[in-house]
């Protein structure tokens, strides 16, 4: 199935994903973080830029949005499988902000993870 | 059409022959490596980046039995070729969660064209601290995707 095809729908369950695994790893519930995608097309791929705010165990958090992602796509690991994922350190507020590399060609996501 | 003879059937690139692909990732490799060790890391990090586009090709010819890499797949785009590896499942397996970290953070320094800025801008557009960390993405003996890769079979 190609991403495309239902990224709206794809896209909310994957910041559900997200939101569940920086629960599970942040202590508390306020930890605060955005999360910025885009949908590449040739590669019907979803790449994934997660800032958060402060220190949280980079690893133990990749590992709980895959653990996450794979729960809530439980019959279609070409889901989670199409999805990348780098996390961002920001120290405060104001360096959260749009994530500069975005390539104009690609489609940019972000809205739909909010 | 036999594998390892100069590629011209249709559908394929004769100028990517897998012949020439095998030579040409280790060729990039040694370079990757003088590079580096004349203090040139912004041109050094680059072309572990070809280095790896180039296996991966060289390895879709040889899972696909091809003697040279198809049309479709004349792309810098990591994540597409790794698709077509015969790997993608392996990558993406529970157990190798930090070797998939490290491929994350290798993809999305082309997707985003953070290896166009690094190639076609002066030095000082690698910051400090970046070549260290893609190479350990690349190199880190046990989560890193070119050690990963050279251990395969």
């Amino acid at each position: 199935m190609a991403l495309k095809t239902s990224l709206r729908s794809l896209a909310k369950r994957i910041a559900l994903a997200v939101q569940a695994a920086v629960r599970r790893e942040s202590e508390a519930l306020t930890k605060k973080y955005r999360l910025f995608g885009t949908y590449e097309a040739e590669s019907d791929h979803i790449s994934l830029v997660l800032q958060i705010l402060g220190d949280v165990d980079d690893l133990r958090l990749y590992t709980a949005v895959f653990e996450e992602l794979r729960r809530a796509f439980p019959h279609d690991p070409f889901i989670p499988n199409s999805v990348g994922l780098v996390i961002r350190h920001v120290s405060n507020e104001d360096e959260m902000g749009a994530f500069a590399y975005w390539p104009e060609a690609e489609e940019d996501i972000s809205h739909l993870l909010q | 059409m036999s594998v390892g003879g100069k590629g011209s059937s249709a559908g394929t690139l004769p100028d990517a022959s897998l012949v020439d692909l095998e030579v040409a990732w280790a060729d990039r490799e040694r370079e990757a490596s003088t590079l580096h060790a004349g203090g040139h890391l912004s041109m050094s990090l680059a072309l572990r980046f070809y280095c790896l586009e180039i296996r991966l090709k060289t390895i879709i010819c040889k899972v696909l039995k091809l003697d040279a890499l198809p049309r479709e797949l004349m792309t810098h785009d990591l994540n597409k070729l790794i698709k077509y590896t015969g790997l993608f499942a392996l990558l993406n397996d529970p157990s190798n969660t930090s070797l998939k970290r490290s491929w994350d953070e290798l993809a999305l320094f082309v997707t985003t064209h953070r290896l166009d800025g690094v190639r076609d801008k002066p030095e000082g557009a690698l910051k400090p601290g970046e070549y260290a960390a893609y190479i350990r993405f690349f190199d880190d003996p046990k989560d890193g995707v070119w050690s990963w890769l050279s251990r395969l079979p």
